[in-house]
């Protein structure tokens, strides 16, 4: 067995590749998933499910779903004040003071936002957000100010189909994820961009994803500890125009963990190992999470060597609100990275 | 309409950091790091590899521009402005005007009035210079080893040809010429009021040409920048040349009005 596992993993480094990438959107950037889960629990939520979001990150989690439920959800962070200036550049509508408004602070931003809403029973979940936001900025050399940019304005559509094998206690499941987007993935001297002809630095690109991401869940039955294995395949499929810095990297996370029922609600550890391009160091690789949940409150953290991270929400009657703080440095270069703290909120309605 | 699968291996040729662009990131850290002699070091030894690359001589220039002190960071709404830039060169065809409008007591407050008088023979030039300093209040003064360092930037940066490069380049022209254009009143006024008159005159014009040298140098590489305004800064450039025609002319009657009293 564990020779076989070798070589699984053997093949499946070998799949994904090795190596840093120049000028690579941030992965959550480039993947274009986002939310409070994943803000707060980073790869640990391909093993929880804490239905913070619409739909769980694990499609395979949807089988396990009780009741059917809609939710509606706006999400985004403390730089929402980046937003119109971060549509206008990318629309192509605008001016030299969104430009300046965007980089006066001459410092490294980051900004996402979301409308999404979405439809979840145990068989399956369908999700459609129509607007979505991601912005991310960093400045080098003051000397000649180096930005690197990167820019989109999206929409996008999740079905997650599920399914129960309750002989071997698996739940397996698949998301179809199609993603839409105009983005804008540069980098520059900000001469370049006062010279005559530098607007066209910051031209939005048309881009279009087809994925397909599997999940599996090992749910053993067990009285108190409620022990899983999770597996989930991640951005790989197909895209129509391809941007180097902003083409996803296909990710495979193998986690395991535990959720006991203890006296005054259920508390969950989660280690999730990621395998993909992006990881250079085997320290990057792991997550450990962890969620509490008593009543309506869910608490929810984790940490790993690039991010850490720690929200709750609420669910109260039908309205659901959620608050995270993170710290997440995303890497830019192969030396840089570009480190925030950054508060998140999730405004929603469940129905 | 291209469609492919996201093959993690094309993504990886796609994606590698050629070893320029790793040398590039490794000066931008020195030079972030304030270890510029170092990141000087590493830019003239990839330059002496590839040569022809913008990108590595404009790292090199803000190397010694960051030696000098300059960080275009802190000028950022005046580079913004560029219209700045522009807008000051152009109203030098204005040249009748510029020049009654020049006030040779404001600039030389404690000269006598017979040296204010034989001044107004350079009224063109001191008109440009005043105009200038005028515009670049924001641009630091640099002393002589700090001007020292730009003009290796701006050295750096002549084989350029991207227009970016040309923006960085006038930025550095404009911050070297405010200090020049100061340093050729301080001369003049020197000139008109110590002895060795004759000989203190001759520096300052020597000097006030080469300010001007490079002052076309700044036009020439805002042409380079914006081809669009390339027509009315060549009309600059010819009447900057016609005033550096007359700039002889205009000396040796300073020097006789000033220098000898006649």
């Amino acid at each position: 067995m564990p020779r076989l596992l070798n070589i699984f993993l053997s093949a499946l480094l070998f799949l994904l590749g090795a190596g840093a990438q120049a000028q690579t959107a941030p992965v959550n950037f480039a993947s274009g998933r986002t939310g409070l889960a994943i803000q707060s629990l980073g790869a640990a939520c391909f093993s929880f499910d804490v239905s913070a979001d619409t739909l769980p990150c694990n499609p395979a989690f949807v089988a396990m779903q009780q009741e059917q439920s809609f939710r509606a959800n706006i999400f985004g962070d403390n730089n929402i004040s980046h937003l119109n200036d971060t549509v206008a550049l990318v629309q192509g509508t605008g001016q030299q003071s969104n430009v300046q408004n965007l980089f006066s602070s001459r410092s490294n931003s980051q900004f996402d936002t979301r409308i999404e809403a979405a439809y979840l029973n145990h068989d399956f979940g369908l999700s459609y957000e129509p607007f979505g936001v991601s912005y991310l900025s960093s400045f080098r050399n003051p000397a000649l100010p180096q930005i690197t940019l990167f820019a989109s304005v999206e929409n996008s559509v999740r079905l997650q189909l599920a399914s129960f094998a309750s002989a071997s206690d698996v739940y397996l499941g698949v998301q179809i994820r199609y993603l839409d987007r105009q983005i804008i993935a540069s980098r520059f001297f900000l001469t370049d961009l006062l010279a005559e002809g530098g607007s066209s630095l910051v031209k939005a690109q048309e881009q279009q994803y087809y994925f397909l991401e599997p999940g599996i869940v090992y749910a053993p039955k067990s009285d108190f500890w409620n022990p899983q294995v999770t597996f989930n395949f991640i951005n790989w499929g197909a895209h129509v125009n391809s941007i180097a810095a902003t083409d996803p990297s296909p990710e495979a996370h193998l986690g395991f963990s535990v959720s006991p029922e203890i006296g005054w609600g259920r508390w969950g550890w989660a280690l999730d190992t990621t395998w993909s391009q992006n990881i250079i160091n085997a320290s990057d690789a792991l997550t450990v999470g962890s969620f509490y949940q008593m009543g309506i409150l869910k608490a929810f953290g984790s940490v790993s060597t690039t991010s850490s991270g720690a929200g709750f929400s609420v669910l109260y009657d039908r309205l659901n609100l959620g608050l995270s703080y993170t710290t997440i440095a995303e890497r830019i270069d192969a030396d840089n990275s570009v480190s925030e703290q950054r508060v998140f909120f999730l405004l929603g309605a469940e129905l | 309409m291209i469609v492919s699968l996201l093959a993690p291996g094309c993504q990886k040729q796609e994606g590698d950091l050629s070893k320029q662009e790793d040398v590039q990131d490794k000066a931008t850290t020195l030079i972030e790091r304030g270890q510029n002699d170092e990141a000087i070091r590493l830019m003239i030894e990839e330059l002496k590899k590839n040569p022809v690359s913008d990108r590595s001589r404009q790292i090199l220039a803000s190397a010694y521009a960051n030696r000098a002190g300059i960080r275009v960071e802190n000028y950022y709404g005046f580079a913004v402005t560029y219209n700045s830039l522009i807008k000051g060169p152009e109203d030098f065809s204005k040249k009748n005007s510029a020049e009654e409008n020049v006030d040779i007591s404001e600039i030389f407050p404690a000269l006598p009035d017979q040296a204010k008088n034989a001044l107004r023979q350079l009224a063109p030039n001191l008109a440009i210079i005043q105009k200038i300093r005028g515009r670049l209040i924001q641009v630091p003064l640099v002393n002589a080893e700090q001007s020292k360092d730009l003009l290796l930037a701006v050295e750096v940066l002549r084989p350029t040809t991207s227009p970016g490069a040309h923006v960085y380049r006038a930025i550095l022209d404009l911050i070297v010429l405010r200090s020049h254009f100061d340093r050729n009143i301080q001369l003049i006024g020197l000139a008109a009021s110590e002895d060795g008159c004759q000989r203190n005159l001759d520096i300052a014009m020597r000097s006030l040409q080469s300010s001007f040298g490079l002052l076309q140098q700044f036009l020439d590489d805002l042409a380079q920048a914006y081809p669009s305004s390339a027509a009315n800064l060549l009309g600059t450039q010819q009447q900057l040349e016609s005033i550096l025609n007359e700039m002889p002319s205009q000396a040796q009657k300073t020097r006789l009005l000033l220098c000898h009293g006649s």
